[in-house]
């Protein structure tokens, strides 16, 4: 059985709106990935300052952080369509919008949006680190 | 038997981070969901309330997840994913040491997310753990 | 499938470790708080409003959770796990009783609690990130 949105006013359903929960079968396999901030995947702990040198666009913040789950989820043999929990973490929630076209530009053309959540928090692990997403994705075995 | 997998995307970086970029669950899985400590009465001294020390607090968080793991037939090479919530960021170094050695010599890491946030449940707590577990069946 | 209350292994710390044994199938819920499921993105000024109270938003927040729940033909029984987000953690026995009186006493999910800074929608108090299991298809 495919990963599947529910929808409960399938009618209400828009392009890119996030669907209210999506189902996974017990025969899928399952990808419960870190957090990411906009510091490269592979980086020291504790923090070097080198390695955590943040731009001040949440855009480019966001892009980055998304180029680093392309790589873990196509590393995997998986894609955004793959993407089934996507929570993100802002310590400025006026950057929600611009944070959620980044988010559109990765997902646009799969048709696909998965469950996600938003919160705004105090702080991350790296100081300028103004966003954190971590996503969990499943696909079929076969 | 499948089993759960720590996957690295670079293993000769592996050794730079105490956490997993991903972990891989094979279908069929058990799950065992915890709590957060505060739930648990985790973190707490014998005279119920929370040491000031951050390690101390992060000792027995740690301890009291293991109580809940090992009552299920778990242990920490099961566990998923944690969420760390820290009420001051200047500790995580401190929790990630001390988690580190936790853990010993055991090369299983979990996914992990790190987020500060104002409040945990109870004046005092500085650290809360979310745990997720899984067993991998046949 | 089941989902159980886990044995936690401390004595009287019962119902705060959910054990889910298959095959089963996984719902995980996109963020649920007082604003309405469907709605804009941004939101509309109307679909951003909330009520000032705890209680009122705790209202509307259970019933998307029970709306969400039933689509999935899902019970609160189903729900295996909560991270409960509060903008003020005094406020976290306010909203644990509104959801016993919701959905009861017989059935309690594993719940992490933590006081946040904001939700989404300025004045939203609360906001619930649910795993559930049950079978699928």
């Amino acid at each position: 059985m495919p990963i599947a949105q529910i929808h409960s006013q399938p009618e209400r359903h828009g392009e890119f709106q996030h669907p209210p929960a999506i189902s996974v079968d017990s025969n899928d396999v399952f990808f419960w990935m870190s957090g990411a901030t906009a510091i490269p995947l592979y980086h020291m702990h504790p923090h070097i300052d080198e390695e955590c040198v943040l731009p001040d666009d949440i855009r480019e913040q966001a892009r980055r952080i998304l180029t680093t789950f392309d790589e873990v989820l196509t590393f995997n043999g998986l894609g955004w369509r793959d993407v089934v929990k996507f929570s993100t973490f802002l310590t400025d929630m006026r950057e929600y919008d611009a944070v959620q076209e980044v988010i559109a530009e990765f997902f646009a053309g799969t048709g696909w949006a998965p469950a996600s959540t938003t919160v705004g928090i105090n702080a991350l692990s790296a100081p300028g680190a103004r966003m954190e997403i971590d996503v969990v994705a499943a696909k079929s075995a076969n | 038997m499948a089993e759960l997998e720590l996957i690295e995307v670079d293993e000769s970086k592996a050794y730079m981070l105490p956490y997993a970029p991903a972990i891989k669950i094979p279908p069929g899985s058990e799950y065992l969901f915890l709590s957060g400590a505060t739930e648990l009465q985790t973190g707490r001294d014998d005279s119920g309330d929370y040491p000031d020390d951050i390690r101390e607090q992060t000792l027995r968080v740690l301890q009291r997840h293991t109580v809940v793991l090992q009552a299920n037939g778990l242990d920490w090479n099961n566990v998923i994913h944690v969420y760390e919530f820290l009420t001051d960021m200047r500790d995580a170094n401190i929790v990630h040491a001390t988690m580190g050695e936790f853990y010993g010599d055991s090369t299983w890491k979990p996914a992990n997310t790190l987020i500060g946030v104002n409040a945990l449940s109870t004046p005092g707590a500085r650290f809360e753990l979310d745990v997720i577990a899984a067993k991998a069946i046949g | 499938m089941s989902i159980t209350i886990a044995n936690t292994g401390i004595g009287g710390v019962d119902g705060v470790a959910v054990r889910v044994t298959g095959p089963s199938g996984l719902y995980f819920l996109s963020g649920i708080n007082p604003n309405p499921i469907y709605h804009a993105e941004p939101m509309t000024d109307a679909e951003a409003h909330v009520p000032a109270g705890i209680r009122d938003q705790a209202q509307l927040m259970l019933n998307n959770l029970a709306e969400v729940l039933g689509a999935s033909k899902l019970g609160w029984g189903s729900v295996a796990k909560i991270i409960l987000y509060l903008t003020d953690i005094r406020e976290a026995s306010t909203v644990r009783a509104a959801i016993t009186d919701r959905f009861g006493e017989d059935w309690t999910p594993a719940f992490t609690t933590v006081q946040v800074d904001n939700l989404v929608s300025r004045g939203a108090r609360v906001q619930l990130d649910v795993i559930a299991a049950g079978p699928t298809g």
